[in-house]
């Protein structure tokens, strides 16, 4: 990949699932060491979306690149050059934390010393070393997502795929993240970053792609899509407007009115 | 402003009609009866210090769970409903064990009669309650949800309990059904059965409070860590204690023993509940003694005693104890940690095959509870053969067999190894840049071979060397090269999954056609190599190393293969 090859680009990108069609015609390109956010309700194509870029999906159509590879001829090109923190993801519980990033030190042909020499770096920022040879199953959902973090950095990726990685996080680590995201970027490495936290999205990001229903609604910096909507909108009301959302306000009067029924248990008088 | 979703204003009818129809409970009629059973109890539960109507609710939610499940809940780590998958032919299988238990019942003495019959339907039923059920016991799926819910620990654990009863009592049922039949003919049609069916529902208490009580007590004195692990050895030990009963007791049993105790009134008899009962139909048959009135009076006592006791102290700190799931380990790092261990593979990913196959063998629960009993049980089973009436026969050629049957069990080891109770981590594998997976796998066969599978072949060949001698010794080595060499071609030529990277089904039907494909190749080699041997006596010396090479050379040339690294969707 060269410098002006674009780190992701997807042409008219669709997938479905039966008749449910969960991606239609996605359009993206994403330059080096840009942090991208790509934002979108429950149901919207994130998570597809980032697993046919990490060669997890086949059966889609159109084209997805990923560091100047097809990612579906080349995927075991783009495995090498990529990292990814899965949401939610399962982890072998009875492993400790130096067996598994020893294990995905090797899957990516790494060494042991070198495996060991980055893990402990990694870990010592995380504040994690005294946990080395804890098993994972023991570990806290902060911590295993630090574990997680640091397995995606091992092998020193150009392109990072985040999925809400700030989930399980404490207020320390989720600001030692968001300083390393922009540290890495800095440094020339692009990190493709989903979440639901549109606050961090805004302030973290440099573009960020609106999705819904399966297809990319808005782009552009955050600043654009402000300036587009008029000056002084937050990335949330710029959403919520994308989306078809609103009247949450009024939803949550109407659920309040639950509580009015006199037989409600625990309503304490009754009333 | 887009348009808003819309937000219902008034509940619909079909809402309101279902909330008014449906009730929280199963919906299939025989687990409809099992729960209003269950209701009616009650008292019982009240009894116990348990709230009547969250038990209601909660086993009528746990049942409709187990509709719900079907065969997705087969898995080795999800408890599962035992009215589905195999039920049928595990009901059916209880009948003609039933048959053997109630041929005890034509003992002419009573405390005999009842202490063998109904204290093998203890034996079995609590090996089926500690193998299949405490998984159903100490499910803490739930427990985070019950958490911060008003529900007693009491409640929980008779909640618990309740719906396991549910699926007991056919278990009982099955196992005593042909004594019910059996001791009608020797016992008589008028008290007999009343005295049967009271003392099969008693001994179905009495397996609930003893095998349970032991996982209640763990529970309550064991870090969680160490508490899974306790649950998993008792699993294990019932496994293999259930295997070696049927190789074992039917060796034990002899018409000199039937013909001695008739009569003696053991002193034993205090100490074991199924003898107790023995004491219920004395009364009921006339001829009894003041002995006799008081063995009824445990039989009737000790079973509720047990079930209060353990309602009162064991449910204490149950719920904490299944729901404690992060361990407090010692946050200490050792000196070596950083260190770089020495390596066997040149490869990485020969490597990583090999640490991760080490690793999960010897941890993950799911292949414990399988593989551990498999090899007690094979070890069994092969002693069982070369086993004969008055001892080891060193000129028969059984013990050679023994080694066979050693040998054919390999396999299954291999096809053990795809489960895990951690199956979704595979995503690992699936971003990691594997342009095959031969070498990964080659890394993890050698491991299984040379740690699980050679040392078991080993202590077959030892065993039939001290029995046979240097002839034996050289066939049980050709038994055993024949095994690996198996292990080695199956491991290599047609396995194509990734170690522990599938979802744990209950019981997996391919495993045995390639026990008995595996049994009948390592069979016709054996019969070839008598032949040979019979001719040319060389042979016997030859072939054992002949074949032991192959097995290795195999296992080494499995890296070099092109297998996809692919995963059922």
């Amino acid at each position: 990949m060269n410098e002006t090859e674009p780190a992701i680009e997807l042409r008219d990108l669709r997938m479905s699932f039966g008749s449910n069609q969960v991606l239609d015609g996605i359009d993206l390109t994403i330059a080096p060491g840009q942090v991208f956010g790509y934002v979108g309700p429950n149901g919207a194509g994130k998570s597809t979306t980032v697993k046919i870029l990490v060669g997890m999906h086949d059966g889609y159509q159109g084209t997805a690149r990923v560091a100047g590879f097809d990612v579906g001829k080349d995927p075991l090109e783009v495995k090498r050059r990529i990292g990814f923190l899965p949401e939610n993801a399962q982890l072998y519980e009875v492993l400790t934390v130096r067996e598994h990033l020893l294990l995905v030190g090797r899957l990516q042909g790494m060494e042991d010393e070198l495996i060991l020499e980055r893990g402990k770096v990694l870990l010592e920022g995380f504040e994690l070393t005294a946990r080395i040879e804890s098993r994972l199953g023991a570990l806290s959902k902060g911590m295993r997502q630090k574990v997680m973090i640091t397995s995606a950095l091992l092998h020193d990726p150009k392109i990072l795929f985040f999925d809400e990685p700030l989930s399980g996080l404490d207020v320390h680590s989720t600001v030692l993240l968001k300083e390393l995201i922009q540290a890495l970027a800095a440094d020339g490495r692009t990190i493709f970053y989903c979440s639901h936290m549109m606050d961090v999205v805004e302030r973290v990001c440099d573009r960020i792609a609106v999705l819904s229903k399966g297809r990319i609604v808005a782009q552009g910096s955050f600043e654009e899509l402000s300036a587009e909507r008029g000056s002084g909108e937050t990335l949330e009301r710029i959403f919520l407007e994308l989306t078809q959302g609103g009247g949450e306000a009024e939803r949550a009067r109407h659920m309040l009115g639950a509580f009015a029924s006199p037989a409600a248990p625990g309503s304490g008088d009754g009333a | 402003m887009t348009a808003r979703r819309p937000w219902p204003t008034a509940t619909s009818s079909r809402v309101r009609r279902s909330l008014r129809t449906r009730s929280l409970g199963p919906r299939t009629p025989p687990t409809r009866v099992a729960h209003r059973v269950l209701c009616a109890l009650a008292p019982l539960w009240r009894v116990l210090g348990a709230d009547p109507r969250q038990v209601a609710t909660l086993t009528g939610c746990y049942l409709l769970f187990d509709e719900r499940r079907g065969k997705a809940s087969q898995t080795g780590e999800q408890p599962s409903s035992p009215f589905t998958g195999g039920m049928l032919l595990t009901l059916v299988m209880n009948l003609l064990v039933g048959g053997g238990v109630g041929v005890a019942l034509f003992l002419d003495d009573p405390v005999w009669a009842m202490g063998v019959s109904q204290g093998l339907i203890l034996c079995v039923t609590s090996m089926v309650l500690v193998t299949d059920y405490s998984a159903v016991l100490l499910d803490e799926a739930d427990a985070a949800q019950m958490a911060p819910l008003p529900v007693s620990d009491r409640t929980l654990l008779a909640a618990r309990i309740a719906h396991i009863a549910a699926y007991l009592s056919l278990t009982v049922g099955s196992l005593a059904l042909p004594g019910l039949i059996l001791g009608s003919i020797t016992w008589g049609v008028v008290a007999f059965p009343a005295i049967w069916i009271l003392s099969s529902m008693l001994t179905g208490v009495l397996a609930i409070g003893l095998s349970f009580g032991m996982f209640l007590v763990a529970a309550r004195f064991l870090p969680a860590s160490r508490f899974k692990d306790a649950t998993l050895y008792l699993q294990i030990g019932a496994s293999v204690l259930f295997v070696g009963g049927f190789q074992v007791i039917p060796r034990l049993i002899s018409k000199d023993l039937l013909a001695r105790i008739e009569g003696w009134f053991p002193w034993f008899a205090w100490l074991v509940p199924s003898f107790h009962q023995g004491g219920l139909l004395a009364l009921a048959d006339g001829g009894h003694d003041g002995r006799h009135i008081a063995l009824a009076v445990l039989a009737l006592a000790l079973p509720l005693g047990l079930m209060l006791g353990l309602a009162r102290l064991g449910s204490r700190g149950f719920l904490a104890g299944i729901s404690s799931r992060y361990g407090s380990e010692e946050a200490a790092v050792s000196p070596e940690a950083w260190q770089v261990a020495p390596r066997r593979f040149a490869d990485p990913e020969q490597q990583a095959g090999a640490d991760f196959l080490a690793i999960l063998s010897a941890r993950d629960r799911n292949y414990r509870l399988r593989a551990w009993p498999l090899v007690a049980i094979a070890l069994l089973i092969s002693l069982g053969i070369a086993l004969q009436k008055g001892g080891f026969d060193d000129s028969s050629n059984r013990i050679v067999l023994a080694v066979y049957v050693l040998g054919a069990y390999a396999p299954i080891f291999l096809l053990l190894t795809r489960y895990s109770q951690d199956w979704e981590a595979r995503w690992m594998f699936q971003v990691a840049p594997l342009r095959s997976a031969g070498p990964f796998l080659a890394g993890a066969w050698s491991v299984l071979a040379l740690r699980r599978i050679v040392p078991i072949l080993l202590v077959g060949v030892v065993f039939v060397a001290l029995v046979g001698g240097l002839v034996a010794a050289a066939h049980g080595v050709f038994a055993s090269g024949v095994g690996l060499a198996l292990f080695s071609l199956i491991s290599g030529e047609f396995t194509r999954t990734l170690p522990f990277t599938r979802k744990p089904v209950k019981k997996d039907t391919s495993s045995l056609g390639l026990m008995f494909g595996a049994m009948f190749a390592a069979g016709l080699v054996g019969v070839v190599h008598f032949l040979l041997a019979t001719f040319a006596e060389p042979v016997i010396y030859v072939g054992g190393p002949v074949f032991w090479l192959l097995g290795l050379f195999l296992l080494r040339q499995a890296r070099f293969r092109k297998v996809p690294v692919r995963f059922e969707t």
